[in-house]
């Protein structure tokens, strides 16, 4: 059973704000998303093979070498607060 | 016949016979877009100066007798590939006016290529879904049927293909939103081998899951386009270097060497009446044409819907934890410190069930369900990868149910989660393999709505499928849609 405690610890896990109605509301969704996961507890894992190390295929890593990237004024753009080349953000400390 | 209803093999030879150039193909298409697409909301951007801007170029190379494939051919792309200097939003307000400062490996093939990009097409957010109705921009409407949806997540792409806005299509599949949608709309849908296609510049939803795919009129205009986007990349360092290049190769093959299997989990309940009704139609079809049929079975399919949405959420909660607000996309105006500022933009941000697949991820990463959920679905993966495995030993293809029914109603199923999730049942094995699967229409509902047959394949087999469904179109009488 998810309740509403549970999703406020996973909403601050994730960075999400939600109002007490929609904790609400997930929680009851969730309990039923959870109980549609929970075929997947009778499994019991007994050969590790299976287990993947590297499921996905990575092709030989190369060696780290600087190049060039993107301009600096492109990637500022998209940024919706920016100044003298850096993106601005509200007061940290 | 109308110019915009002709496959990508006849639009090829019409060009370089000058029978048209590829500004006027273009022109017809943006004025097919501008005095249809109202009616279904399959694109989110159109580009057309730019599209006339590289139609141009491309007459270029068809006069110099240089033309490929798509050289002047419109094709459109799925709004989470992304594309320099055009707005890219992942139907999403999150990234409602990000204009992306790169092309996607992808686009650069194309453009490389000649083609010419018609514009962005509508999708569900973030690709989170499976009917298109999510999408920040309004939701997309099934050509077939106006109160339908035309499923997702691409289900602009594959409506608007269906609808003849475009001749082909890019789109993404991460749990079958190429393949669903392609069934829902009538039209062919491909997902290549986990590997095939290069990722970078698909804005990641599950980076083990995600793959490029065509959408298109048939199983060879797919192939065609496969051949241009496929191969290794650099930059995306899970492409292989075995990777299938000659995708059109076995179509004409002779039938008589196919083996085909069909798993008895997936015609089982669940499954609607005229869907199997289809699909056994298909596969009779088949034996006549000489192949060999036989059962076969997938016993961890039980765990499919489980692992899929454990592993698919879990990467989500990752890959969509850049969404900050600071360096691109939409920023919340509320939030006086740096923290309330990212949990405001991602509230504000996000949709309903972009909302629900983080948290669900997130629950099945922590500390205390980890072990329970995510690492037993890694293994259930594990065993689904095995149970095909087995199967290909003795079989070349399998043939299933693309989706367990045709189109439903707007409105009548999507605002419930786990009735949507479990309509995902057909499609989603094939992504946690990896495999190669396309769709194809093979039959239509008593409503006239099309019921869709997907054929999977060994990896980088993509040859092998699309001959296959290709034998099946050429005797198939496919119902285009009057719109």
């Amino acid at each position: 059973m998810v309740d509403v405690e549970l999703v406020r610890y996973l909403a601050e896990l994730c960075r999400i704000n939600m109002s007490e109605k929609e904790l609400k509301a997930k929680a009851d969704e969730m309990s039923d998303i959870i109980n549609l996961m929970d075929s997947i507890k009778e499994i019991k894992i007994c050969n590790n093979s299976l287990i993947p190390d590297n499921s996905i295929y990575y092709r030989d890593l190369e060696e780290d070498m600087a190049a060039d990237s993107l301009d600096r004024d492109e990637i500022l753009k998209n940024a919706k607060g920016s100044r003298e080349g850096y993106f601005s953000v509200p007061k940290v400390v | 016949m109308e110019l915009n209803r002709l496959s990508l093999g006849t639009l090829r030879d019409m060009l370089d016979k000058k029978e048209i150039s590829s500004v006027e193909l273009t022109m017809l298409y943006i004025k097919r877009i501008k005095e249809t697409d109202g009616k279904i909301n399959s694109y989110i951007t159109v580009c057309e100066e730019e599209a006339l801007e590289q139609a141009r170029e491309a007459q270029k190379l068809i006069d110099a007798g240089c033309a490929g494939s798509l050289t002047g051919i419109p094709v459109n792309i799925k709004d989470n590939i992304c594309t320099r200097n055009i707005r890219t939003t992942c139907a999403s307000k999150m990234l409602e006016d990000f204009i992306p400062p790169y092309d996607a490996t992808v686009i650069r093939r194309l453009k490389a290529h000649g083609a010419v990009i018609l514009g962005k097409t509508n999708m569900d957010e973030f690709a989170m879904g499976n009917s298109s109705q999510t999408s920040y921009f309004g939701g997309v409407k099934n050509p077939y049927d106006l109160n339908r949806v035309p499923g997702g997540s691409s289900g602009g792409a594959a409506a608007s293909v269906a609808a003849n806005l475009a001749p082909a299509a890019l789109a993404s599949d991460t749990g079958g939103s190429i393949r669903q949608p392609a069934s829902f709309c009538g039209v062919t849908g491909l997902k290549p081998t986990y590997g095939a296609v290069s990722r970078y510049g698909l804005i990641a939803f599950a980076s083990s899951l995600d793959q490029i795919g065509p959408i298109a009129k048939s199983a060879e205009d797919c192939g065609i386009v496969l051949d241009i986007i496929a191969g290794y990349d650099p930059d995306d360092p899970t492409t292989h270097k075995e990777v299938c290049c000659n995708s059109c190769g076995k179509i004409g093959m002779q039938l008589r060497d196919i083996k085909i299997g069909i798993p008895v989990e997936f015609f089982g309940e669940g499954i609607s009446d005229d869907v199997k009704t289809a699909v056994s139609y298909a596969v009779k079809e088949y034996e006549k044409m000489g192949c060999s049929v036989q059962e076969v079975s997938l016993p961890s399919f039980k765990y499919a819907i489980a692992a899929y949405y454990l592993i698919s959420s879990a990467e989500a909660s990752s890959n969509l934890a850049r969404y900050d607000g600071i360096r691109f996309g939409y920023r919340s105006k509320n939030g006086e410190t740096y923290e309330d500022l990212i949990k405001n933009t991602r509230a504000e941000g996000f949709g309903d069930e972009v909302k629900r697949r983080i948290l669900l991820g997130t629950y099945a990463l922590s500390s205390g369900y980890y072990d329970e959920y995510y690492k037993k679905a890694v293994y259930a993966r594990g065993m689904i990868r095995e149970d095909y495995n087995e199967i290909f030993k003795t079989c070349d293809c399998i043939i299933t149910p693309t989706a367990p029914t045709t189109a439903y109603m707007i409105g009548e199923q999507e605002i419930n989660p786990v009735k949507m999730y479990l309509a995902d049942i057909c499609t989603v094995t094939v992504n946690i393999a990896g495999l190669p699967s396309i769709s194809t229409t093979c039959g239509y509902d008593r409503n006239g709505m099309p019921v869709g047959m997907s054929i999977i394949g060994r990896p980088f087999d993509e040859a092998t499928i699309i001959g296959v469904a290709d034998a099946f179109e050429k005797v198939f009488g496919r119902q285009e849609v009057s719109l």
